[in-house]
């Protein structure tokens, strides 16, 4: 009972990971902001990446 | 402190996305080949106490609407107004690069020039006098390599000096012989009289657009004012009448030897100077020679990607071999640790069997990207696109389709979404859709581990030889396509294409770290989080509801009677020893065929199970069981998904559960896989519904979600066919 308990809870914390990131790249893909496209963090997605700061002195 | 919003402006291929990672310390994709920005991005860096966001515009030949580049980076400049522009240029390429510089001056953009690829200009034999151009042109030139990072400081000191100036926008004027000089006088007056357009653009630049033929810039005059639109537009017609009569030129041409004029009267007083013959070959020139001859340039192009294949699989073998090790050995060990149940299976079948069989490519994924990282670094994928433009035409797409083909993985381990994205550098829209709804075709760097695992499985003796064989499949069947799509649905003329050819450069081994890691590194890191998450739903699909208690006893009943009968038998005296091992082994054998029975029928039971089964009638011609397509379902989500669901389905299904083995291994030894249905299985893969984010691109990219259904429709229809055709003959004649 205690590990039906433990995977409802894992699954759960899966399927709301799963429903936001989907909903994030929806986002993404369809937003015109200078980021938008590429949103899938595949690996030959090379232009996925979110610009980084760097303080240059 | 206020932020200072900089731009970085020029040329494809000039070096705009080097520079920008280099200041702004991000990671954005930089390829030895033009059109890799098509949008723009930002990012931010500080210089003293001074702030700036530095957008990283893509690269653009001129600032006419002549592509989705140049309306970008003109909109931007224009709406945005950046205090500072830093013009980016090839200085091995001055005088072709300075055809940009000279419309940011007729713009009247605050601008900085950075005169990069200076080592590469000397290497040449190119000496610039940047202080004398500079002087000529009346804006800071600073030589750098963006590669390296020399010079960007002075640069950037520069850009500041320029910026904290905050002078307004000041056009330059540049004659354009008699009579375009007369008109544009006229409607200048015309402009300035009637404030037209004087909101966004220069009233030079607005005239110099209108004799160009600058369809946005007519499009917003008629938004402004129709009537001056109109008069403007007769003024315009009438010396286009005169030029053409006299000339036989249209204005745009007049406008474009005029620029070029300007600029060799500057470069011609002591700029430049060349040290080496011109008709001295470069070293690129005479790789060139043979790379993209007419004959041996295919011949070469087939080799190298023989070659790439090779490497990266016997390369990877070992590694590989080791990585299921470690998880099979994972396995044994949450077997033996813990009790059984729920939990456990979750672990073992879900997560190490899911997980582990996307992880166990790791190795094979980063040699790959090694050998693509060399390829594109040094200038070789651009050699590709040249040759393949003259395939292209023939099956009705453009040269510039070739990139975006070659980015969504044309010779393995791109992406469709930003291959989707780079078709915006296609003018003709009929010829972008034809692309943007075939680039999903090729072989995605999440497509390569299900390639790699079946051919691994079932032809494991020429590995490298089956992988160029389905990467030139991708690019045949892609082909096909277009040429059905531009025959029917998106029939239209072509239109010519110029490709630049950038210089071969020897990648450095920390560039190519860098890109290897880099792209590794996403592999892992999505393995880790949205395949672990999928892998853990579809487990609990595949295992919940469980088997009701009348059927589960009904397999408990059958085993039972099974131990019964041979209870009865295997104490008779009277049986010699050698006779009563057959049937004990008799009841062995039944008591498996129980065992997977009941997990099989409790898997067909299971959510998944359902679906599967559903869909098994149709997916049977093709070959594919319930099993597969779960999987194949899952695909859709994320390409790596169907290796994760195999190896769930196979590790609950039929196959003992008990035994660790790596999912290759199962599939081979499983009766409902053969070498048929492998080949079957990898068309379906490589050929159906894109994954779920290039589909919403395909919708924002074509305008309508009508295309992205399309896609999905027509991709799987069109990998069902062929999958069942293979599938069909290949056991007609016992190939299986």
């Amino acid at each position: 009972m205690s590990q039906t308990l433990i995977i409802i809870l894992i699954v759960t914390v899966c399927v709301i990971f799963i429903g936001l990131r989907l909903y994030r790249q929806y986002k993404q893909a369809t937003s015109q902001t200078p980021s938008s496209g590429c949103s899938c963090s595949c690996s030959g997605c090379g232009n996925s990446c979110p610009s980084d700061d760097k303080d240059q002195s | 402190m206020e932020k200072i919003l900089l731009a970085l402006a020029g040329n494809p291929n000039a070096g705009k996305t080097t520079l920008f990672n280099h200041l702004t310390g991000a990671r954005q994709h930089v390829g030895n080949y033009p059109g890799i920005t098509v949008d723009y991005k930002e990012g931010s860096l500080t210089l003293g106490n001074q702030r700036f966001t530095l957008t990283d515009l893509p690269g653009t030949y001129s600032l006419t609407a002549y592509s989705e580049e140049e309306v970008v980076a003109r909109d931007y400049l224009v709406n945005q107004r950046p205090r500072v522009v830093i013009n980016i240029v090839d200085a091995s390429n001055l005088e072709r690069n300075l055809y940009l510089t000279c419309q940011f001056l007729e713009l009247g953009v605050p601008l900085v020039i950075a005169l990069n690829m200076i080592d590469v200009a000397k290497d040449r034999g190119i000496e610039i006098q940047a202080e004398k151009l500079a002087e000529l042109l009346g804006v800071p030139v600073v030589p750098i390599i963006a590669r390296n990072g020399q010079g960007t400081d002075k640069l950037m000191a520069a850009a500041l000096t320029v910026a904290q100036e905050d002078k307004s926008w000041c056009p330059r004027d540049i004659s354009y012989g008699e009579d375009l000089d007369e008109t544009i006088l006229t409607l200048l007056a015309l402009i300035n009289e009637r404030n037209f357009l004087t909101h966004s653009y220069p009233a030079r630049f607005t005239a110099i657009k209108y004799l160009e033929h600058d369809d946005l810039i007519l499009a917003k005059g008629q938004v402004e004012s129709k009537s001056t639109a109109l008069e403007i537009e007769t003024l315009v017609t009438a010396v286009s009448e005169h030029l053409l009569k006299t000339t036989e030129v249209y204005p745009e041409s007049i406008i474009a030897d005029h620029r070029y004029g300007f600029i060799k009267s500057i470069l011609r007083q002591g700029v430049v100077s060349q040290r080496f013959n011109h008709d001295r070959l470069y070293t690129t020139d005479r790789i060139d020679k043979i790379l993209t001859n007419r004959f041996l340039g295919p011949v070469a192009m087939i080799l190298i990607l023989f070659g790439l294949y090779q490497f990266t699989f016997t390369w990877s073998e070992i590694p590989v071999a080791w990585m299921e090790s470690i998880f099979v050995w994972l396995g044994d060990l949450i077997r033996n640790s813990m009790t059984e149940g729920p939990l456990r299976s979750m672990f073992i079948s879900g997560i190490i069997d899911g997980v582990g069989g996307v992880l166990g490519f790791v190795p094979l994924i980063m040699f790959m990207f090694f050998g693509i990282s060399f390829l594109e670094d040094s200038g070789y994928l651009a050699r590709v696109a040249f040759m393949m433009d003259r395939i292209f035409r023939i099956f009705g797409l453009h040269g510039s389709s070739v990139m975006p083909f070659i980015i969504s993985g044309g010779i393995a381990g791109g992406c469709a979404v930003p291959g989707v994205m780079a078709t915006r550098t296609l003018r003709s829209p009929k010829e972008r859709m034809a692309t943007l709804l075939t680039v999903p075709f090729m072989n995605c760097g999440a497509k390569v581990p299900v390639l790699a695992l079946l051919i691994g499985a079932f032809f494991g003796e020429h590995k490298a030889i089956y992988m160029m064989l389905f990467t030139l499949l991708a690019w045949l069947v892609a082909l096909i396509a277009a040429k059905i799509l531009r025959s029917t649905v998106l029939r239209g003329a072509p239109t010519p294409f110029v490709m630049e050819l950038p210089p071969y450069r020897f990648p450095t081994l920390r560039g190519l770290g860098i890109h290897t890691w880099e792209r590794t590194w996403q592999y892992i890191k999505k393995a880790g989080t949205v395949i672990l998450a999928f892998s853990i739903v579809l487990w609990a699909m595949m295992t919940y509801p469980g088997l009701p208690e009348n059927q589960q006893a009904a397999f408990d009943a059958q085993r039972q009677a099974i131990l019964s009968n041979t209870a009865v038998e295997i104490p008779d005296p009277t049986i010699p020893p050698n006779q009563l091992r057959q049937p004990a082994m008799n009841q062995q054998e039944q008591l498996a065929a129980i065992d997977i029975l009941e997990s099989e029928t409790t898997l067909r039971y299971s959510m998944a199970g359902r679906i599967g089964s559903a869909l098994e009638p149709v997916s049977k011609l093709a070959g594919f069981e319930w099993r597969t397509n779960i999987a194949l379902m899952g695909g859709f989500a994320a390409k790596e998904v169907i290796i994760s669901t195999l190896g769930t389905a196979y590790s609950m299904g039929e196959i003992d559960a008990e035994d660790s083995q790596p999912l290759g291994e199962r599939l081979l030894k499983s009766p409902h896989w053969n070498r048929v249905v492998a080949i079957s299985a990898m068309l379906f893969i490589m050929f159906y519904a894109p994954c779920f984010v290039t589909v919403v691109c395909i919708a924002k990219e074509a305008g309508s979600w009508k295309w992205a259904a399309f896609s999905i429709a027509f991709n799987t229809l069109f990998a069902y066919i062929l999958a069942l055709t293979v599938f069909q003959v290949g056991t007609f004649f016992g190939l299986g």
